[in-house]
């Protein structure tokens, strides 16, 4: 912003303002302060971060509803054998089913055909055919554990490591960890897709919990106004918006030398950032000159605002611009029935969409510092929904074993890691819980997941909570 | 200590540091008191491993409590030997050189501070004097402190601010100038700017005692409740949807009604405790005692499929018990659901005692809606008899409509047979449904529904002359089955060519607002009117089509002009599914005879709905009865309450909060940390409420006014007003708050008088302006040597745009249900929803205008201009709204709808008022926004912008008239669109100034 607009009384209070540690600059690029609490600089609480990190910013590629690691990522071939038979109670015994409850468990194989793909010959269904060609840059997690059995308290867990509305999630717990780099966008944003379908979503899904309201998500929305009340009411043009504000600052700078409250000052800065971001956020919504031979890396549907495909084209333009966590949140994979039809849909809307964004990162050479993650809040079960010999049976939610892959960003390429038994129902290696994949992106980021903290009713709260390990396997 | 010096860790976030650093100022060699300066410091260096959690505690040794204190360690050496440092084990090795030795162990990550160390040495040499926590002990009578500036004061709040500041040697700010001082207080007591005359008569008041006048005048504004709620339901997590997964709406309103009324008719609060948390149980309860017990049934609830009814039945016992704890009695008890609390002397099997109290309600947890029983049904006055009577109509007429369905008749079982065996023979075909066209709008010289136009009487009449009056135009969405245009004033028809080798169903669906009239060729089928609306409705009705080729023709009759028409036609998948099916699986050669009575029966209806017309009738009465009952149920509701069930079950320890590892029984009963203190043991929720108000109790009192005090300082006396336990922050100023506890307790419970104690005291009335010393020396304003000042809660921004402009609450009753205020669009609540669940349905004129306590709280999808400005979701009980300032609020601020339209009308009201000339007309707005009169300097740069605005709409006069149409609220037309607008940018930066988004 100019400084040299502001009269002297105000530019003489910043720099009285030294005082607090920031100087008037410092203070007028403060991206924003709890009142009481002198706002934070362009960077979070952490002055510097605990080690090394090796990524600088996440995508999270969020598959709400479940997908079935069964007709994607985890091949069973006994499942197939077994077809029709019941489970062995051995397994599920005392095991926490979702729909299934008082229903009889019986085995639901698969008609997807899996091949070896990728210097690692891992095997991938064949309704990814564009994610087998880029195997090489993704470690999968086949010993994915959750503790939550339904969507709601799941995501909740996915996204905020508790099961309970009320935490911060991840992308905010890294707004006030890190901050942004970028003074003209959030530092937490989110993008939706599979509008209307299956799976219902919620604000506080990006809520920043006890967390100062400034480190929520803010909604990238498409189609519609992509940031809530971004444009000026029909007949307002910029220039009289910058009128507007322009007496608006006038008059608070009066009122800041008369009150001398700081907070006026962070109101002006804050006014000022908003209307850059009435120039930023259209531009970086406008896509229209990306070349042809990129948006044909998403697919087709990138050309339709509000897919899958759309939304991962905008997360590498974001992660361009330096915004720290990016998160997609794509519904559509509950699929307790018709899941041999449905899932061949849902992975057609994001197979080519998720390679083109790892191909897309790394020829830009993004994919090095930007870590990408993909994962349900769970998985589902090898038992059918439904009648298994009939045409429209499903999966149940299962919570014991699941599959999520990670790449770029210090995540180890072209790997699998940790394995399920052979009924894909509990991890017999490696078991990655969702509280380590936290501490494990934290540690990516060069945070030390135990020492990112917030003080709140008397306690220290944490993403992991009292739990969670990094993960050295899925390290490069 | 420097004060520069101490402060500078605090941007660190070191919060812990800025105590001992404000200690070290503050008391200099004063008396180490155990509460303050010790416990705190003890609780957050030692009691994870040395404290009330069993389970983690090491070598036996605890410091939480007096005896753990006074222990040995294994060595034999006494931990704290009173006045004896150096023969205290605990100080050796929090000194100790050695890193084995030192404690606290160095990968705690906790280390003291040399200063900490001092603290502790001096309390040992001063006699090591323990106390159980100050929030535990009773509040006592503190001797008045001796002060110097006796004129100052002008009650006992201001001898314990004084005293606190004189200590710093520090004098209280001047008092803040009438104005000032009338527009904080209209905001601290109703939540609204005064309005210009209240200005006028206030400052005519010369009189002594004016302002106590005008604090009494405010006390018993109707307003009062409103910004009293506005504090309440936030911590009573009132929400209109249940936030769980699917978010069904629920209606709880009754519940905002019942704080906003108790506020107003000054309940006292033990009153209000117990009604809330025990109405049911009182002696014959009335209404609004019921009404009450719904604080207990506001938390989330689910009704997610495959959701384990048992867990979530408990899991609301337990969000009970912390939402209790946290109101009441500032504990995060919540921490010893899993295990004993690590802080506070509160061990699991405490956490489930309380939950005995809470864990008793009868119905399904897993219900939602008409079924989430127990409810109380809400019918405003002399409506129950027409309610009981539509009630009474509505199931007979279902019942007459299901004797329709399925009872044998031998006539139409004999064309059913017909009917069969023509179905056996054909081949089902998909209906094929024609192109939409549409004629109109007609305006009509009389009545809309029953006036005939040319497309009616074309088809209908067979009216030639009539045909050629008008032309089909085909709608460019003709592909597929809903036509979508806005809402033009007067009639609009539609048609559609409907062909079908079997007899079959036309589904059609209409927005709400719009009559509907349809015929079959020249048939009327439907006929209906406007129906009342709720949220969340879309109007669906049948037409049976015959085999054959024939012709819709749609009638519409939008109620008014704000939104889209969508009509949509198309064939009823459920018939045309079911029909598919009877002939793969061969349902219909079973022998009627040998069917299962639910075959049977499925395939009369299913027969009969497509070809009986007294079918057709009676679904129209059905629907004309259901309307009816809408109408008469329109203001009532069903509001979840609490009730004790007939048959108890019992309560268990759940091991790690688990729900399906039952540890030990447990009866109903209070933490045992309050035995001591000579409560009588309550047994069951009634007990529990009237033993939180008991005057033993110590925390009740201390955590409401802390709380009063939070809202109106901007910072609790304990600023950790939703944890008054060891790792809360202990008081700045403990007698004050026992003072104002103690006095709380001995009026009754009075909360006006409390409040006006608050607000009438020189301490509240002081300016809010910051000296720099004073701001550096306490920038949160702790110790309340100036005024607060701190941005307006959301609702109040709202509230303040709504009364500048006039526009607040036009002809609406202060009760009933939230309203829909202006959403950015198109849909949000769709935008995040199922595909066919809720749609959000606007509400229109006055309703646009209620103040913003009664906004619909949806927790899903809360309102985005609520989100951005701090409300909470309400899933959980907030004790404390954080006051944030980030650039998603200017945008808000600066562009909602709502808040646009404000500023629009307001420049209405200056264009239209008495005031001819700007200067006049800006003098005018300021006081309608601010309350007071504007500097020479603000009229010359607000002039300015209007010249500009003024110069630039009036050549730019379409985007003039763009802006000004802004909102729903009517415009004159007589206004020049370029002033307008220009005026309208004015008031949007007037509405928009941080003074006007602060109190002050």
């Amino acid at each position: 912003m100019n400084h040299g607009s502001l009269n002297p009384a105000t530019r003489r209070l910043f720099l009285q303002r030294g005082a607090f540690g920031l100087g008037a600059l410092g203070f007028l690029q403060a991206a924003g302060g709890l009142r009481g609490e002198p706002p934070r600089a362009a960077g979070g609480v952490l002055k510097e971060l605990h080690h090394q990190p090796r990524a600088k910013r996440v995508i999270f590629l969020f598959m709400g509803g479940g997908p079935s690691q069964f007709e994607t990522f985890d091949p069973k071939p006994k499942l197939n054998k077994l077809w029709g038979e019941p489970m062995p109670h051995s397994l599920t015994k005392g095991q926490r089913v979702a729909q299934l409850q008082g229903a009889p468990l019986v085995i639901l194989g698969t008609h997807r055909k899996f091949a070896k793909c990728g210097k690692a010959g891992t095997e991938v269904s064949d309704l990814l055919p564009h994610l087998r060609k880029v195997m090489d840059e993704i470690t999968l997690i086949r010993s994915m554990q959750t503790d939550a059995i339904n969507h709601d308290p799941g995501v909740t867990f996915m996204q905020t490591g508790h099961q309970l509305p009320g935490r911060p999630a991840m992308g905010s717990w890294l707004s006030y960890g890190l901050g942004s780099e970028n003074q003209n966008l959030p530092a937490y944003m989110v993008l939706l897709s599979g509008q209307g379908q299956d799976q219902n979503v919620k604000a506080r899904y990006w809520s920043s919990g006890f967390l100062p309201t400034l480190h929520q998500g803010v909604q990238l929305r498409s189609p519609g106004e992509p940031v809530f009340y971004l444009a000026n009411p029909p007949g307002m043009s910029s220039p009289v918006r910058r009128r507007i504000l322009d007496s608006i600052r006038e008059l608070n700078e009066v009122h800041l030398a008369a009150t001398g409250d700081p907070e006026i000052a962070t109101r002006i800065a804050q006014y000022e950032m908003a209307f850059r971001m009435q120039t930023s956020v259209p531009e970086l919504t406008d896509w229209s000159k990306e070349p042809k031979s990129v948006l044909e890396l998403y697919g087709e549907e990138v050309r339709k605002p509000g897919t899958f495909a759309a939304n991962c084209l905008l997360a590498r333009r974001l992660a361009e611009r330096g915004v720290p966590f990016i998160q997609l949140y794509h519904r559509g994979w509950d699929h307790h029935d018709g899941i041999q039809g449905r899932i061949i849909q849902e992975c057609k809307k994001v197979d080519q969409p998720c390679a083109g964004l790892l191909r897309d990162l790394k020829q830009r050479g993004l994919l090095k510092d930007t870590l990408v993650v993909w994962s349900g809040e769970f998985g589902r079960t090898p038992m059918a929904q439904g009648d298994s010999q009939a045409e429209n049976y499903g999966r149940d939610h299962q919570m014991r074993a699941f599959t999520s892959w990670a790449a770029g960003g210090g995540i180890r390429a072209g790997a699998v890691h940790g394995a399920t038994d052979e009924f894909g129902y509990n991890v017999v290696a490696n078991p990655v819980h969702v509280h380590d994949l936290h501490a494990t992106m934290l540690h990516l980021l060069g945070i030390e997941h135990t020492r990112l903290t917030y003080k709140f009713q008397g306690r220290e709260h944490r993403l992991t909570d009292v739990a969670g390990k990094v993960v050295a396997g899925l390290l490069a | 200590m420097n004060h520069r010096v101490c402060l500078f860790p605090l941007l660190l976030g070191a919060a812990l540091v800025l105590r001992a650093g404000v200690l070290a100022a503050d008391t200099g060699q004063a008396p180490v008191s155990f509460d303050r300066d010790i416990r705190p410091l003890l609780s957050e260096h030692c009691f994870a491993c040395h404290g009330p959690d069993a389970a983690t505690r090491k070598a036996g040794l605890r410091f939480d409590t007096r005896e753990g204190l006074a222990g040995v360690a294994k060595d034999g050496a006494r931990l704290v030997t009173p006045g004896h440092p150096e023969q205290s084990e605990l100080l050796r090795r929090i000194a100790a050189a050695d890193v084995s030795e030192v404690m606290p162990p160095p990968k705690s990550g906790k280390p003291l501070t040399a200063a900490q160390v001092t603290w502790l040495r001096r309390w040992v040499e001063q006699g090591a004097v323990w106390s159980p926590g100050w929030a535990w002990t009773l509040p006592r009578l503190p001797l008045s402190p001796v002060v110097t500036r006796v004129a100052w004061v002008r009650n006992e709040v201001d001898q314990f601010t004084l005293a606190a500041m004189e200590r710093r040697g520090w004098q209280p700010a001047a008092e803040a100038d009438r104005v000032t001082l009338l527009r904080r207080v209209s905001y601290d007591l109703t939540g609204l700017p005064p309005s210009p005359e209240e200005v006028d008569d206030f400052l005519a008041d010369a009189a002594p005692q004016a302002f106590e006048r005008l604090v009494d005048r405010l006390l018993a504004s109707k307003h009062f409740g409103e910004r009293m709620a506005q504090h309440w339901l936030d911590l009573a997590r009132y929400a209109d949807s249940d936030g769980y997964h699917d978010d069904h709406l629920r209606e709880m309103h009754g519940y905002r009604d019942y704080v906003i009324e108790s506020f107003n008719r000054n309940l006292p609060f033990d009153q209000f405790t117990r009604e809330q948390l025990a109405g049911d149980l009182l002696p014959n309860p009335s209404q609004s005692q019921l009404m009450a017990t719904a604080f207990l049934r506001n938390g989330p609830t689910t009704s997610e499929m495959g959701a384990d009814a048992e867990e979530y039945r408990l899991r609301y016992a337990a969000e009970r018990v912390s939402t209790t704890a946290t109101v009441w009695l500032g504990l995060s008890l919540a921490c010893a659901e899993c295990h004993d609390h690590k802080y506070d002397p509160l061990p699991t099997r405490d956490f489930y005692r309380m939950f005995a109290f809470f864990d008793q309600l009868p119905g399904n947890p897993l219900a939602n809606g008409a079924a989430a029983a127990p409810l109380l049904r809400i019918v405003p006055p002399g409506k129950l008899d027409e309610l009981e009577a539509a009630e009474t109509a509505l199931q007979q007429e279902q019942a007459a409509l299901r004797k329709l369905y399925y009872e044998p008749r031998s006539d139409w079982d004999r064309a059913q047979a017909g009917w069969e065996q023509r179905l056996r023979e054909t081949k089902l075909e998909p209906m094929r449904l024609g192109d939409w066209q549409m004629a109109g709008p007609y305006q009509p010289d009389g009545h809309a529904e029953s006036e005939r136009f040319p497309p009616e009487r074309a088809q209908v009449d067979g009216d030639r002359a009539a045909a050629r009056l008008f032309q089909w135009v085909p709608r460019p969405e003709q592909a597929t089955n809903d036509v979508k245009f806005p809402a033009r004033e007067g009639v609009t028809y539609l048609r559609r060519d409907v062909a079908t080798t079997t007899s079959g169903i036309v589904r059609c669906r209409v927005n709400p607002h719009v009559a509907v009239k349809v015929w079959l060729n020249d048939r009327l089928v439907h006929d209906s009117g406007r129906d009342v609306e709720t949220p969340g409705s879309i109007k669906l009705f049948n037409i049976r089509v015959p085999a054959g080729r024939h012709r819709l023709l749609v009638k519409l009759i939008p109620a008014h002009t704000r939104e889209e028409i969508v009509f949509g036609a198309s064939e009823s998948a459920i018939h045309r599914n079911r029909l598919e099916r009877y002939l793969e699986s061969k349902q219909l050669e079973i022998p009627v005879a040998q069917r299962s009575t639910n075959d049977l029966t499925m395939i009369r209806r299913v027969f009969r709905e497509l070809h009986i017309p007294e079918i057709d009738a009676a679904q129209l009465v059905v629907e004309a009865a259901q309307a009816r009952h809408a109408r008469a149920a329109k203001d009532s509701s069903q509001l979840r309450i609490m009730a004790e069930p007939s048959q108890p079950k019992p309560t268990h320890v759940l091991l790690r909060g688990d729900f399906r590892r039952r540890g030990e029984p447990v009866t109903a009963g209070v933490p045992v940390v309050f035995d001591g203190l000579g409560l009588a043991a309550p047994t069951n929720r009634l007990e529990l409420a009237r033993w939180l108000t008991v005057r033993e109790n110590p925390l009740t009192a201390r955590v409401t006014v802390n709380r009063w005090w939070q809202m109106i300082f901007g910072t609790g006396i304990v600023k950790t007003g939703e944890d008054f336990g060891a790792q809360g922050e202990p008081p700045t100023h403990p007698e004050l708050l026992d003072w104002l506890a103690l006095r709380f307790m001995d009026s009754g419970w009075d909360v006006k008088a409390t409040l006006r104690l608050i607000v009438t005291s020189a301490t509240y009335r002081q300016s809010s302006r910051q000296s720099q010393a004073a701001a550096q020396d306490d920038p949160e304003n702790r110790w309340l040597a100036r005024g607060p000042r701190f941005r307006l809660p959301a609702e109040f921004i709202r509230d303040t745009a709504l009364a500048a402009s006039g526009l607040l609450d036009r002809g609406r009753a202060p009760a009933g249900r939230s309203v829909l205020t202006y959403q950015p669009g198109p849909d949000l609540w769709r935008e995040f929803a199922f595909a066919e669940s809720l749609k959000y349905i606007q509400d229109h004129d006055g309703e646009l205008y209620r103040r913003g306590v009664y906004m619909f709280w949806k927790r899903s999808v809360l309102h985005p201009y609520l989100a951005v400005l701090d409300a909470p979701t309400r899933d959980a009980c907030t004790a404390r709204r954080p006051v944030t300032n980030t650039p998603t609020q200017a945008l808000a601020l600066l562009n909602e709808t709502l808040l646009v339209e404000c500023a629009r009308v307001l420049a209405q009201r200056l264009l239209e008022g008495a005031t001819a000339d700007d200067a006049g007309r800006l003098r005018w707005a300021f006081r309608l926004v601010l309350a007071r009169e504007p500097s020479g300097s603000e009229v010359k740069v607000l002039l300015a912008l209007h010249a500009d605005a003024l110069r630039h709409y009036q050549t730019e006069v379409a985007a003039a008239k763009q802006l000004v149409s802004v909102g729903e609220f009517m415009r004159p037309a007589k206004l020049d669109p370029a002033q307008h607008a220009a005026w309208q940018c004015v008031c949007n930066a007037l509405l928009n100034l941080d003074e006007t988004l602060t109190k002050e």
